[in-house]
């Protein structure tokens, strides 16, 4: 059960910091990213390619990834997102479910329809006493902490995460104030892409990764970053590890399929009753 | 005396700010009453509690005698008030005319199998809506841009056309938030004079500006904010004069 | 006196063009697709509702478009009941969905609309997949019988086509209608500024519960027709993915009009095969174009060809782009006059 409950925990954590790069992007400029589900498959289908066909360690793959989703993230903000900025909720969402399956068809093309996997970063476990821990879910759980850690250190301590979440707050101020709003923006989406990738390199050895798992894997986001406090870096976190946990009990204990269907009962529920989550902002009424 | 609208004892909390600390408001008839303050002082959180779209922590609003508190705009509006907005949302998409006509039909009942059907009665509602539209156009002046698609309109004209969309309604009483906005002064002569037609007509308005020299024109009473709370009451020249308003005025400017 | 618009002329041809296939494409194969087009079509102009004309994104669409699909395919396919009644049964069972997601979702917008809607559709199909007893599982329900009533049986390809049409037709008469009424302006109105709405004392609440009920009538009417034209039903049709492609459809067609549903779905059923490339591609180029169609014609095809709602609009698509994008004119005096 303890077991369980830390594959849980790591399997959330890589939720976790797929949703927050995910809000991050969100909180920037206001775009709901619907391809962001399938960046993280980018990200882990790059690296199970490179390891296969290069033989290299997995961990190695994570510089990689993040130098590949670092321009992509830019470069969807540019073209795709910054035109429509202003309109309405419906034409960001449905130009991302555009990249999306650009995104996924060229993983198809690429690639092929085979799932993808990889070998742990490391293998066997951490006996201490008391507790046995997974290297690997050890290790999912420290670099996304540690992730999370430079995420909120860039953002709250550094001059350019100043300049980021002014540009996030008010655009027009900021520009007002000399502030490059454009490569605030590009580059807020370059990194959010980038810890996309690297989730995908921590999930490929939990599941398999297909083309088409993004669309899968974006449900799984909504949810953990609404159920968190959607809006929030620790709410994605706190929402994807409990999303994490709650999976990886269900499909035990219960048939996996009706813990989908619990997921999205709750999902209602919470958008209800208090739609700003554990840990969000309230909304205003129209 | 009859009062049209009334706010009593309004309070609103809001993420670990008082936005309108225990304000009451007496709109009489027949009165053009402006609410002043400098930013941020509440005005326009009290409109909007006025009008529905928040709910207060405390206090109630009476619309006609009618106890409005906490309910949704569309409730409020049938209690016969009506408002504009700060940031002028007009259905940008449709003509001039299909804007206030929108506001003229807008509290017909009508169902939507009646509607659908083209039954009688929705053919003569909405051709009295019609009716209603093109006289309120008229009455602002934009008759000539009927026609005309409602974000096409020069900004000026936007502002006089949410005012028609709003009166076509047949409030009894109209909010207005920062109609002068924008203005020149030759505009704001136009805006001035259209206010007391308003109030002529028998609707009382109710007027948030940051324009003095507007204000003082055209207001038969002000009310002033500050932090949220009510500093001053009363007749132009005596609030013009009271200690507290300049102070409040000339310390925030202080702080800029 | 207004000179008649070139698209009634288009329109005109449209239809009888329609009306006319199945005299020149026989092959049973083309009939299948223009089966499914029409499907679609009925499907995507329920969508538009929702979508189009009240702006309200709300992806739980495919989950009524199971229901009435189930309605049939448990009735009639395995109890035996009159193809009708099933139908009706489908189309009621919908309608009360229909109002209590509304009622759940009404005073949500976009992401949280957005999602608590997906949830719902969700829901239904995890439903279908597990609930063997009920739904015979992801295997699915096979040997549906055509549809009939009186003493006509659609069991041919061409009468299902003329059916289809025909309930097509009169969907697409149904939106015209709707656009033009008080009820249609409302909640057009409420789709360019809900707090302006609203605040005119119009009822948003309400238009938000019909219009959603309307698009879930439509939906199962398509999901009932789809079981009786392929005679067999599989629960991974009722998709999330399933509901993307009804959005495309809609956006590439053209939201918030009166053909542009119709349009949408002929194109993204059709094109596959006009353009015969392997489905990885199709997949590709299917997503660039809806890319395209975002970034640069966003009013979709028939946005384009109509004029928007067809309504006393003056504006083409090209001017629409600014207006959606909130540009603010103001006249020369104004600007020199503003601090």
């Amino acid at each position: 059960m303890a077991d369980l409950i830390v594959a849980g925990i790591a399997l959330g954590a890589i939720y976790g910091l797929a949703g927050l790069s995910f809000v991050m992007v969100h909180n920037a400029t206001s775009v709901v990213n619907f391809a962001h589900g399938d960046l993280v498959v980018v990200g882990g289908i790059a690296a199970a390619v490179m390891v296969a066909s290069f033989g290299i360690h997995p961990v190695l793959t994570v510089p990689v990834v993040v130098l590949l989703l670092t321009p992509i993230g830019a470069l969807l903000e540019i073209y795709a997102f910054r035109p429509l900025r202003g309109k309405p909720f419906a034409s960001s969402f449905t130009i991302s479910i555009a990249v999306g399956i650009i995104l996924s068809s060229g993983l198809l093309i690429l690639f092929g329809p085979q799932p993808r996997s990889l070998p742990p970063i490391a293998v066997g476990r951490l006996d201490a006493g008391l507790f046995s821990v997974r290297w690997h879910s050890l290790f999912i759980v420290l670099l996304t902490g540690m992730l999370v850690t430079v995420q909120w250190w860039l953002f709250q301590r550094t001059h350019l995460g100043y300049r980021l979440r002014a540009t996030a707050a008010d655009p027009m101020m900021a520009q007002l104030v000399g502030i490059r709003i454009g490569r605030m923006t590009a580059f807020t989406f370059g990194i959010a892409s980038a810890y996309a990738g690297i989730a995908g390199v921590l999930l490929a050895p939990v599941i398999f990764l297909s083309s088409d798992t993004g669309s899968t894997l974006i449900l799984k986001i909504f949810v953990a970053v609404v159920i968190g406090g959607f809006g929030t870096v620790a709410g994605a976190v706190l929402g994807g590890v409990t999303l994490g946990v709650f999976e990886i009990l269900a499909s035990a204990y219960v048939s996996s399929a009706y813990a989908d269907a619990i997921v999205f009962g709750l999902l209602l529920v919470i958008l209800l009753v208090r739609p700003q989550g554990f840990l969000g902002k309230v909304q205003a009424r129209v | 005396m009859n009062s049209v609208l009334e706010a009593k004892g309004v309070r609103l909390d809001y993420g670990g700010v008082r936005a309108i600390d225990d304000v009451d408001l007496n709109i009489a008839e027949g009165t053009i009453h402006a609410v002043i303050g400098p930013n941020g002082a509440g005005k326009t959180s009290l409109l909007n509690v006025c009008s529905g779209i928040i709910v207060p922590s405390a206090g109630t609003v009476t619309v006609n005698g009618r106890d409005v508190t906490g309910a949704i705009p569309s409730v409020v509006s049938r209690a016969g008030m009506a408002r504009t907005f700060q940031n002028i949302q007009l259905f940008p998409h449709s003509s001039a005319l299909e804007n206030v006509l929108v506001g003229a039909a807008a509290k017909h009942s009508v169902g939507v199998i009646s509607c659908v059907l083209g039954l009688r009665k929705a053919r003569k509602l909405d051709e009295e809506a019609r009716r209603t539209a093109m006289q309120e156009l008229e009455f602002v002046g934009l008759t000539a841009r009927a026609d005309d698609m409602a974000s096409s309109l020069p900004y000026g004209s936007q502002r006089l056309l949410e005012m028609a969309r709003a009166l076509a309604t047949r409030p009894r009483v109209l909010l207005l938030d920062e109609p002068g906005a924008g203005f020149n002064s030759q505009e704001k002569e136009v805006l001035a004079q259209l206010l007391r037609a308003i109030r002529d007509r028998g609707v009382v308005v109710v007027l948030v500006e940051h324009d003095m020299t507007l204000v003082m024109g055209v207001a038969d009473r002000i009310s002033v904010l500050h932090y949220g709370a009510k500093i001053a009451e009363g007749l132009p020249s005596e609030v013009s004069r009271d200690p507290a308003v300049v102070d409040a005025y000339l310390g925030s400017e202080a702080e800029d | 006196m207004r000179r008649p618009r070139p698209t009634v002329f288009l329109g005109i041809l449209m239809v009888a063009g329609a009306i006319a296939a199945p005299l020149v494409l026989t092959s049973g194969y083309v009939m299948g697709l223009l089966h499914l087009a029409l499907v679609y079509a009925l499907l995507t102009s329920g969508f538009n509702f929702t979508q189009g004309l009240s702006g309200r994104t709300s992806l739980g669409h495919v989950g009524f478009w199971a229901i009435g699909a189930y309605a049939t395919a448990l009735l009639t396919g395995l109890r035996g009941w009159p193809p009708l009644l099933s139908m009706a049964a489908g189309v009621l069972a919908a309608m009360l969905f229909a109002f209590i997601l509304a009622a759940l979702t009404n005073a949500l917008q976009a992401f949280y609309l957005a999602l608590a809607t997906l949830a719902f559709g969700q829901i239904v199909q995890i439903v279908a997949i597990n609930w063997t007893e009920m739904t015979r599982g992801s295997g699915g329900v096979a040997g549906i019988p055509a549809v009939g009533f009186g003493f006509i049986d659609f069991d041919s390809p061409t009468r299902q086509y003329y059916l289809l049409l025909t309930l097509v037709l009169l969907g697409v008469l149904f939106t015209r209608r709707f656009v033009a009424t008080k009820f249609g302006r409302d909640a057009f109105a409420m789709r360019q500024s809900e707090v302006a709405a609203e605040s005119l004392g119009i009822r948003t609440r309400r238009i938000k519960s019909v219009t959603l009920t309307i698009s879930a009538v439509y939906a199962s009417i398509a999901g009932s027709m789809y079981a009786h034209v392929y005679g067999y039903i599989s629960p991974d049709v009722f998709s999330f993915t399933t509901m993307l492609l009804i959005l495309a459809m809609l956006v590439v067609g053209g939201q918030g009009t009166v053909w542009g549903p119709v349009v949408g779905a002929a194109v993204v059923a059709l094109l596959p095969e006009a353009l015969r490339v392997g489905d990885r591609y199709w997949l590709l180029l299917y997503g660039i174009g809806l890319f395209l169609v975002m970034l640069k014609m966003p009013v979709g095809i028939a946005g384009l060809t109509n004029k928007f709602l067809g309504r006393g609009g003056h504006e083409s698509g090209s001017d629409l782009e600014a207006q959606l994008a909130g540009e603010r004119q103001e006249t020369p005096e104004q600007e020199a006059a503003t601090p």
